[in-house]
């Protein structure tokens, strides 16, 4: 046998490493004079146009993105070509490409001729499960004829979230497409509009979230008999609600946003239903002893009042999850139900009383992984134990210079790697983001204190120094008032996700002639600050 | 006949069919933009990212596709399910390569823009793709999982109500 001589021998194991596989014949046809292009050879190095012609080859996008983040990354930012499962047709209106794609979840935030261009030309027609209509009354316009088009074309629709705001508008009536909407989703033997739906066990429809409708009591009405619907969200609504008598749901998530004069209402509906609830969201300490009494299987707790008696609540321990809003409490309350709640896995507290708190040092949350804080109560809660914290929330506009970072202990920030800054003052955001040395997202900046955010800034001081960091999202008003453009910032990103978030509340755009001239490299996501 | 000479990137000439070169859009466009017809004989078109053992493989596909009808591109076309099972056995054969050939072959077809032969290509990669978990997909490529367990986690999470029926 041969020896191979030292150049071989590196030859060969340069293929090895590149794993280059070139058949024998190749080899020889090319008289071994082939280039060696470890990127050409490689899959994930493939130009990203031809891997995504092969992605649209494999419906299992799920086994895909588990491969490797240059998969994952590439389903998630290219657009109408993939399956893209959450679809805002009003972030892909701008990308406009020609591939042809299987939406799931389709969502609206606004309904302008745009859009509307944009479903006729693009969407495949079929395969929506999701749909989302989240628009105000100065993106209408197009509703009626949208709503038409949509009635006509999408049938499997199986959750669907209607906010229509100020509905009273003379050109819509949301009662009248939805009549028709709703008739599109059932089997043909009920497929006719009419005044009260029958039960039917073949219906896709699972969740409703209704907001803002005068009509309101007369749209539950007609979803009542529908036993598929397991989601019920209301909020915003205008009139005192009346729920149906007898419904035919069976309710695992629960949700009512001011709910504050529908006391009996509630507790009508909830007696209504089997113990099924895992989620709600509530007003009332009285319907929350009732909801912890009669559903125990209640998972994740919204509170938008106080609760006397913590002990009663969650007596089986199966809370996984808990949220206080705007809760009054003093520290001798906090203290006690933080005890009680010590092994839950998410936490939101909102709290700007001007009790006087005493730092809770002496509380230990073993489970903890997410914690979500607003108000003064951020300076006194981190300041318990909280080892297993990856992802923190901190917003605070009236403590915006007043919060104490050196009160906060090293292990509750060791593990964070996700960290989400809201009205915090500059100092403050350097202090805690530098603390994180295990960050991996970084998100800045909300609606309200654009001014106190030097995006520069904390470039310069967090991102170019932090090489864990693989996400960095900022407000784009921040950007806008620092005169700050999308170029700049990509180029400092270093490889770096961006995400820029667009304020959509309704009316913004409008009113500031808003035209986004994004590169296509860039993540957009819109969202709503309320 | 009518022929034309086509250069590969490592200076190898091969002469071939006008109809067969111009199975490729970019040499179609190049052809007409350089200003070269039937009747220049000594002209040659350069095509620097395509190597000869790469070329001739071309050459090889379109000689036999040649008198194919050019496919549509109407947007029920593009609306049509995405199938892989419906590659030819000529095509299937010809595609019997080890991967460096196929990727080589993929960035050719992108490079000439040879429809057919990019839609053949990437439905072989892609029936290597079909049916393998994450990890098998990883051994067939080569490719290194860069996911900590916590993103993979993510990953899942955020994902897996997308493949409800």
């Amino acid at each position: 046998m041969r020896l191979l001589s030292p150049k071989n021998l590196l030859l060969k194991f340069s293929i090895s490493e590149l794993n280059l596989s070139y058949s024998k014949t190749f080899l020889h046809e090319n008289r071994l004079k082939f280039r060696i292009h470890p990127k050409m050879a490689q899959i994930e190095n493939l130009p990203l146009i031809v891997l995504e012609n092969i992605f649209c080859y494999v419906p299992n996008r799920l086994e895909l993105r588990l491969v490797c983040s240059t998969f994952s990354n590439i389903i998630d930012n290219s657009g109408p070509l993939l399956q893209k499962y959450i679809l805002n047709v009003s972030k892909i209106s701008y990308k406009q490409s020609t591939f042809q794609l299987r939406i799931r979840k389709l969502m609206f935030e606004r309904l302008g001729q745009q859009e509307f261009n944009w479903i006729q030309n693009y969407e495949p027609k079929g395969n929506i499960i999701w749909m989302k209509f989240d628009v105000g009354n100065k993106e209408l316009e197009k509703s009626a004829e949208f709503l038409q088009y949509i009635l006509s074309n999408f049938k499997s629709v199986r959750e669907f979230f209607i906010r229509i705001y100020d509905a009273d508008n003379s050109n819509f009536n949301p009662i009248h497409h939805l009549k028709k909407m709703i008739s599109n989703w059932l089997p043909s033997p009920y497929k006719k509009p009419c005044k009260k739906l029958y039960p039917v066990e073949s219906s896709k429809l699972k969740s409703i979230t209704l907001c803002g409708m005068h009509s309101i009591n007369d749209i539950m009405n007609m979803f009542s008999d529908i036993p598929t619907i397991k989601i019920l969200e209301i909020c915003n609504h205008t009139p005192p609600l009346r729920f149906p008598g007898q419904v035919a749901w069976n309710l695992e998530k629960l949700q009512f946003n001011y709910f504050q004069d529908n006391e009996i209402e509630c507790q009508r509906i909830l007696e209504s239903q089997k113990p099924s609830l895992k989620m709600i969201e509530l007003f009332s300490e009285s319907i929350c002893n009732y909801v912890m009494t009669n559903h125990p299987a209640i998972e994740n707790l919204s509170l938008y009042c106080g609760v006397e008696d913590v002990d009663h609540l969650d007596p089986n321990g199966n809370l996984k999850s808990l949220k206080l809003y705007n809760s009054e409490a003093n520290n001798r309350w906090l203290e006690h139900l933080l005890r009680h709640y010590r092994f839950i896995k998410y936490l939101r507290l909102d709290n700007d009383s001007d009790f006087e708190l005493k730092p809770f040092t002496n509380i230990y949350f073993e489970n903890l992984t997410h914690l979500s804080l607003d108000g003064l109560i951020c300076n006194f809660l981190m300041s318990a134990k909280m080892p297993n914290l990856k992802n923190l929330e901190i917003s605070c506009a009236r403590a915006s210079n007043t919060i104490d970072f050196s009160m906060i202990p090293y292990q509750n920030l060791e593990n964070i790697e996700k960290l989400s800054l809201k009205e915090l003052g500059m100092d403050q955001r350097l202090a805690i983001t530098m603390k994180c040395t295990k960050l991996q997202h970084l998100n800045v900046g909300s609606f309200f204190n654009v001014e106190t955010v030097n995006p520069a800034k904390i470039i310069n001081q967090v991102v170019s120094k932090a090489p864990q960091l693989k996400v960095f999202g900022i407000l784009e008003r921040i950007l806008k008032n620092h005169d700050l453009k999308y170029e700049e910032l990509l180029s400092q990103m270093k490889n770096r996700r961006l995400i820029v978030k667009v304020y959509s509340r309704f009316g913004e755009m409008a009113n500031e002639n808003w035209e986004p001239n994004y590169s296509s490299t860039m993540d957009i996501d819109y969202y709503e600050e309320n | 006949m009518q022929t034309i000479k086509l250069q590969s990137s490592d200076n190898e000439i091969f002469e071939c069919d006008l109809a067969v070169a111009k199975c490729s859009a970019t040499i179609r466009t190049m052809l007409e933009d350089l200003g070269i017809d039937e009747n220049s004989e000594d002209e040659v078109v350069p095509l620097p990212n395509v190597n000869s053992a790469i070329l001739r493989k071309v050459i090889q596909f379109c000689t036999y596709h040649k008198d194919d009808p050019v496919p549509s591109s109407t947007d029920d076309d593009e609306n049509k399910e995405k199938r892989t099972d419906d590659i030819t056995s000529w095509d299937a054969d010809f595609l019997k390569v080890d991967q460096g050939t196929l990727f080589e072959l993929i960035l050719a077809a992108n490079y000439l823009d040879i429809r057919s032969l990019l839609d053949v290509t990437c439905k072989t990669v892609a029936n290597m793709i079909k049916g393998k978990t994450p990890d098998e997909i990883r051994k067939t490529f080569n490719i290194k999982n860069d996911f900590t367990p916590a993103e993979e986690e993510q990953v899942r999470k955020e994902n897996t109500w997308c493949e409800e029926k």
